[in-house]
């Protein structure tokens, strides 16, 4: 006995053991598997004398006790009535042929008992006429327990196979009303350690719900209406089987066995408040709550019976929400029908006395005596059941919310609103507040209507009204081209302009059930005129409206009230803004953190296409909300912290490269110095931050309506120089105006000027590095500026401070600015690139597999070039000298074909200078001598007048069997060529071009084509040449053997002229090609 | 200004008005107009709900068609004008107060009379104020008479209406008293 408040005692012989109370909770009984019951008083201790009913035969397995008597069912198949609380057989209710009585149930008014036995079929049995009964056939195993739903006629039986099936016993026939399969577990075996295990359904006293232990032995929680589940109880400290439960009288607790421990949980936070642990290693078979005191008490399989008086930590209301000790059998005695008291056969029911004492705590009035049911019901659902809708509301899963509930209280998420807007102060609230103008709102004396008051503060642009508002519209929103009001379900739109007839307005309505406005805003361009005038030929329209649901949608619509997309956020919704091409949208993603942050996150929607252009967290400490959002003047978007921190997001244009800017702290304004006062934001316009002072602890600005307030904005900069700071704010307002330009503008007018008076105070800053000697500061000064004539100033001021270092780097930087791009383009062209959508990835053209496969495949052929496959260099080299040249003869083609995809420039030159000479070349062959630097006169001279003859014949022959030393040369001029035509017929065009007119025209052209070669022979490989040249003996000067090399080839050419006999040959050569 | 025919030689007070009406004054307009040129200069923007420093003649003419709300000058206000008054009275010197006080404290409560007398708070107690103020420093310029010689006078604080007041008179004593001097001074020479 662990503490004093714990009462054990033995009481039956091992085995399965059965509890219930009595209807006043005076007594209690236990039967067990020593066929006796025993009648205890529960306010003696464990040294009392209980009474003993010995009339069965077999084990008693179930007992039950209404006002009047009490049951008791056995293992021999009777079901027994005794005389209240004595040991006094009145008599035997029913008899299940020799089958064993499993589990007797009695309603909640005591006239119905459910027994169930080892058979298929549950009876129900009217205890004021023990012969009506109605059997119940449904299912196909053994009915193990039956249980009562409280306040229906609704009885749940679970079979061993389990299957549970809700029976409806109002009428006269018994109905099926549900089943539910597979959550139970299924234990056949009656002398299975399981089937000591409780099974029943135990009802919520409210009959809502009703608590089981599942297959996998959890306590589920299963709704009573539509049969789904509700959720679970877990707890980290629960392990292993639970192997009983029973639920507390007045709902708020239940406990659970989890096999010698007691665990108390709440049933709504459905976390564990107490356990206690008496007789460790045996098993919990039943475990029932007193119906009239705070007390709870179980018996085991070792037959223990154990009393706990206050279970429930004191701090908590008790299980019967009255104090204890109250012992009380008096109340009993009400004129109402007669209070059930076993509902589940273990669990207790209510009777009114309970329902009273918990009504006198829950409500300061007390419930009169004769209280009927329903009433009671109804304000039962309200304090238990509500829980659960508000854990729905604060969108924690139901499942584990006892933890997510806590963080949720911790942090408490900032809800809705619409910026501007304020609560009801007297009979007046503002609506909307921001840089056009103010929407206020005052409530009628009747509350019928409210008066709602739209004011400009342009009066010239736009006409203020007021009208007289119905649906009483608490969210407003003042949009450039139209006004935007709504209630709970209704949206109205005003366009401006319109204000002598309200024929443009529109209402929108939200048709699905449940479903509220919680935000709303309305986008467009500024107009460029007065709107006042009523101008049907303007052409940008009402602008665009979004609308935030509850459902966590955004309607998009369009300024005439079309439905254009409903867009899903994806987390709640805590305000917009609308600039006028997008929307940014403050939601928060998930739940607040534990540590305070809000989480909040924003998406900037473009309103032409809808896509999300920015998305980012939103830069709030930990601690803070969200007081306002805005856009400025010239459209970036801005928000105000509740810790006095103004952000501007930057470069909001470019697709998710936005940046959060910190452009204001008010607690370092200087006005704010010894003063209680904070700032309620309007907007930004320039360099000036519009607001409103509240003073003191006021949290918003009342009526009438105060002066807007200029301060200037400072970027809370650490280091104390102003003139800094101020050059990077104007340069950070430059950088967004210059964002925001169209595609093709460059500057304007006004980034003009600013920029030159940005360099202005750039000059100055110099100006003052130089006079401090910082010329590294000034450097990086100079860099920064705009304007080209700037920089002849600063050079200026070098010369003035004697600065010469400083004056020649600032005449660098003035050239190279000079030299690089104009820097305005530069900056179109990165918006441009910014802002560029690339190309959706084209799927290339399929190859065609029988062709150019390896052509396609460019980079994985691995294969040799295809001038090893060349006929052309195997024919050419058996000359007869063969083995001297081969090596040679082979090298230069391979050679050749890579250097000249290699050295196309070479090729080029080359190219040109053959062209030259085919002019030149025909007329004058000794000036062709003279190009080239030809030294060896004979063979030429030799070859000219050979050459013309094969000219006319077009074909020139490669000679190398016959003149051992010419065909080699031959050889390898022949390879340049079939290179050429074979491989690069493209880029050698030029080259068969000149063969071609060689062919044509003359041997005049062989020297000149002599030179060709020879460049380009020279070129690739002097030295092969001059080796070829040695061999071949080719008059070779030792000084130039890049002109023998040149020789050779031409030689080559001619040599094949003059020897007409290798004609053929060639031809076939040339014809490969 | 009451004062005799004969010593209306300077400028006239409405005269001294129409110079005030150059000086700039602070708006809220509830228009918006470019900038724009004017023979004085270029002004504006004008930008609701942005403030704007325009001439005080344009401020009034704005007014007058319920264009803009003119935001009174920090001095044009009760607690400003009595501590002023409390220095006026009790220190010896005059109270420092804009050179052109009287005339822009004119203008702008005829203008609230007539119209948005919104703009600046307690007009009427201003108007005592400032006719308290008048008095004490007419009553202390009307003591400085005996100190008055012929070589300077120090008129330190003192604005310009007021100057306006006393310059005929004192114009006309200072030159009187300057030939005295030079007749004392030539008796002296010989």
């Amino acid at each position: 006995m662990s503490s004093p408040n714990i009462i054990a005692r033995k009481a039956h012989s091992d085995g399965y053991t059965c509890l219930a109370f009595s209807a006043d909770g005076t007594h209690a009984f236990t039967g067990g598997s020593d066929c006796a019951v025993r009648i205890w008083k529960v306010a003696e201790g464990a040294e009392q004398e209980p009474g003993n009913a010995t009339d069965a035969e077999q084990p008693v397995t179930t007992l039950a006790a209404s006002d009047d008597y009490w049951l008791s069912g056995s293992e021999d198949g009777y079901v027994r009535r005794y005389i209240k609380n004595k040991d006094e057989l009145h008599g035997d209710v029913t008899e299940e042929a020799a089958l064993c009585v499993r589990c007797i149930a009695l309603d909640e008014h005591g006239t119905r008992l459910a027994v169930s036995s080892d058979n298929t079929s549950a009876k129900v049995i009217n205890m004021e006429n023990t012969l009506k009964l109605t059997t119940l056939h449904g299912h196909r195993h053994n009915v193990r327990k039956a249980s009562w739903r409280p306040k229906s006629s609704i009885l749940s039986t679970c079979a061993s196979d389990g299957e549970m099936i809700f029976w409806d016993l109002s009428g006269e026939e018994p109905m099926i009303l549900h089943t539910i399969d597979g959550i139970i577990p299924s234990v056949t075996d009656p002398s299975s350690p399981e089937f000591l295990h409780d099974c029943s359904a135990v009802w919520h006293p409210s009959g809502e719900q009703f608590y089981i232990i599942s297959k996998t032995h959890d306590v589920v929680c299963i709704s009573g209406k539509d049969w789904t589940q509700l959720g679970k109880f877990v707890d980290k400290e629960v392990i292993g089987t639970t192997t009983a439960l029973a639920v507390s009288p007045n709902g708020a607790y239940l406990a659970t066995a989890c096999q010698s421990t007691v665990f108390i949980w709440t049933t709504d936070k459905r976390q564990v408040i107490s356990k206690q642990s008496v007789n460790p290693g045996t098993v919990i078979t039943q475990i029932a709550f007193s119906p009239k005191e705070h007390l709870i008490a179980w018996t085991d399989a070792s037959g223990n019976f154990v009393r706990w008086r206050e279970p429930i930590p004191l701090n908590l209301p008790n299980s019967v929400k009255r104090l204890s000790g109250a012992t009380t059998s008096s109340s009993k005695s009400k004129s109402d029908a007669p209070q059930g008291v076993d509902l589940f056969g273990e669990s207790n029911g209510l009777s009114l006395d309970d329902v009273e004492g918990f009504e006198d705590l829950a409500d300061p009035t007390p419930g009169e005596g004769g209280v009927d049911f329903d009433i009671d019901d109804a304000d039962f659902v309200i304090d238990d059941v509500g829980n659960y809708l508000e854990d729905k509301s604060s969108r924690t899963r139901d499942k584990d919310h006892g933890l997510v509930k806590e963080m949720v209280s911790i942090t408490k998420a900032q809800p809705a609103f619409q910026p501007g807007a304020t609560p009801f102060q007297g009979n007046k609230r503002f609506l909307a507040y921001n840089m056009l103008g103010v929407i206020e709102a005052t409530r009628s004396e009747q509350e019928e209507y409210n008066l709602v008051n739209v004011d400009f503060f342009d009066k010239s642009a736009r006409k203020s009204y007021h009208f007289n508002d119905t649906h009483k519209c608490y969210l407003a929103y003042l949009g450039e081209r139209g006004a935007l009001f709504s209630s709970d379900t209704l949206v109205l739109y005003k366009p401006y302009g319109s204000w002598t007839t309200s024929q443009n307005d529109w209402t929108y309505l939200l048709r699905r059930v449940n479903t509220k406005v919680l935000g709303i805003c309305a986008g467009g361009t500024t107009p460029s005129r007065s709107l006042k005038s009523n101008s049907d030929n303007d052409l940008m329209g009402f602008g665009n409206i979004v609308v935030a649901t509850s459902e966590g949608h955004l309607i998009f619509l369009s300024g005439t009230g079309r439905e254009r997309r409903i867009l899903a956020l994806g987390g709640d919704f805590v305000t917009m803004v609308a600039g006028d091409e997008w929307v940014m949208v403050v939601y928060r993603a998930g739940a607040t953190t534990i540590d305070g942050s809000q989480s909040l996150c924003y998406k900037l929607y473009h309103f032409d296409d809808l896509s999300v252009r920015q998305r980012d967290e939103l830069p709030i400490p930990k601690g803070h909300t969200l007081k306002w959002i805005g856009i400025t003047q010239e459209g970036a978007p801005v928000i105000y912290d509740s810790a006095g921190l103004v952000h501007l997001v930057a470069k909001y244009r470019v697709p998710h490269h936005a940046t959060w800017v910190c452009i204001l702290d008010t607690n370092l304004l200087e006005r704010k110095t010894g003063k209680d006062e904070s700032y309620w934001p309007i907007g930004i316009s320039g360099s000036t931050f519009m607001c409103l002072i509240l003073k003191g602890r006021q949290e918003y600005p009342g009526f009438p309506r105060p002066l807007v307030q200029e301060l200037p904005l400072r970027m809370p900069f650490n280091t104390p120089n102003e003139k800094e700071e101020e050059i990077e704010r104007e340069l950070l307002f430059k950088d967004l105006a210059m964002e925001s330009l169209d595609g093709n503008e460059l500057a304007t007018d006004d980034i003009l000027s600013k920029e030159r008076a940005i360099d202005k105070e750039f000059v100055v800053l110099i100006q003052g590095a130089c006079k401090e000697d910082n010329v590294n500061r000034a450097v990086e000064l100079t860099k920064l500026l705009h304007n080209l004539q700037t920089f002849d100033i600063v050079a200026k001021i070098a010369d003035f401070y004697h600065l010469v270092g400083f004056r020649e780097k600032v005449m660098v930087l003035k050239r190279i600015r000079e030299d690089s791009e104009d820097r305005f383009e530069a900056a179109r062209e990165k918006r441009r690139r910014w802002n560029k959508i690339d190309t959706r990835p084209q799927r290339l053209p399929d190859v065609d597999v029988n062709g150019s496969s390896s052509r396609s495949k460019a980079f994985q052929d691995f294969g040799p070039p295809p001038a090893i496959y060349r006929p052309g260099l195997t024919r050419a080299t058996p000359s007869v000298e063969g083995t001297k040249y081969s090596s040679s003869v082979s090298e230069p083609p391979s050679e050749d074909t890579w250097s000249e995809s290699l050295s196309t420039s070479t090729n080029l030159l080359s190219s040109e200078k053959r062209k030259r000479n085919d002019f030149e070349g025909v007329e004058i062959e000794s000036q062709i001598d003279f190009n080239t630097s030809m030294p060896p006169p004979p063979p030429k001279q030799k070859a000219n007048p050979f050459a013309r003859k094969p000219a006319a014949e077009i074909h020139k022959n490669p000679f190398a069997r016959k003149a051992g030393n010419k065909t080699v040369l031959q050889s390898e001029s022949f390879f340049e060529k079939v290179d050429a035509a074979e491989t690069t017929p493209a880029k050698s065009k030029k080259k068969s071009n000149n063969f071609t007119k060689n062919k044509e025209k003359d041997k005049a052209e062989g020297p000149r084509q002599q030179t060709l070669f020879g460049l380009f022979g020279a070129n690739q490989n002097g030295d092969k040449k001059g080796s070829t040249k040695r061999k071949t003996g080719l008059t070779p000067p030792p000084d130039e053997p890049e002109s023998q090399a040149s020789d050779v080839t031409m030689a080559d050419a001619s040599q094949i002229e003059t020897q007409p006999d290798g004609w053929e040959e060639t031809q076939l050569i040339d014809d490969e090609s | 200004m009451s004062l005799p025919q004969s010593l209306r030689t300077s400028v006239t007070p409405p005269e001294l008005e129409l110079i005030a009406s150059q000086q700039l004054i602070e708006i809220i307009p509830l228009i918006a107009i470019e900038k724009t040129a004017f023979i004085s200069g270029a002004f504006g923007p004008l930008q609701p709900p942005r403030k704007a420093q325009i001439p005080l003649w344009m401020a009034i003419n704005l007014k007058l068609k319920k264009k803009c709300h003119i935001v009174a000058p920090e001095w044009l206000s009760v607690e400003f004008l009595q501590s002023r008054l409390d220095e006026e009275i009790n220190e010896p010197g005059f109270s420092k107060l804009p050179f052109r006080y009287a005339e822009v404290s004119k203008l702008l409560l005829d203008v609230q009379v007539t119209f948005a007398p919104d703009d600046i708070q307690s007009t009427d107690k201003i108007r005592y104020l400032l006719k308290d103020l008048r008095e004490a420093r007419q009553a202390k310029s009307r003591e400085g008479l005996d100190q008055i010689n012929r070589g300077e006078l120090s008129l330190s604080n003192l604005c310009s209406m007021e100057i306006n007041e006393i310059r005929p008179f004192f114009v006309h004593a200072m030159g009187i008293l300057t030939h005295l001097h030079r007749d004392a001074s030539a008796e002296d020479q010989p």
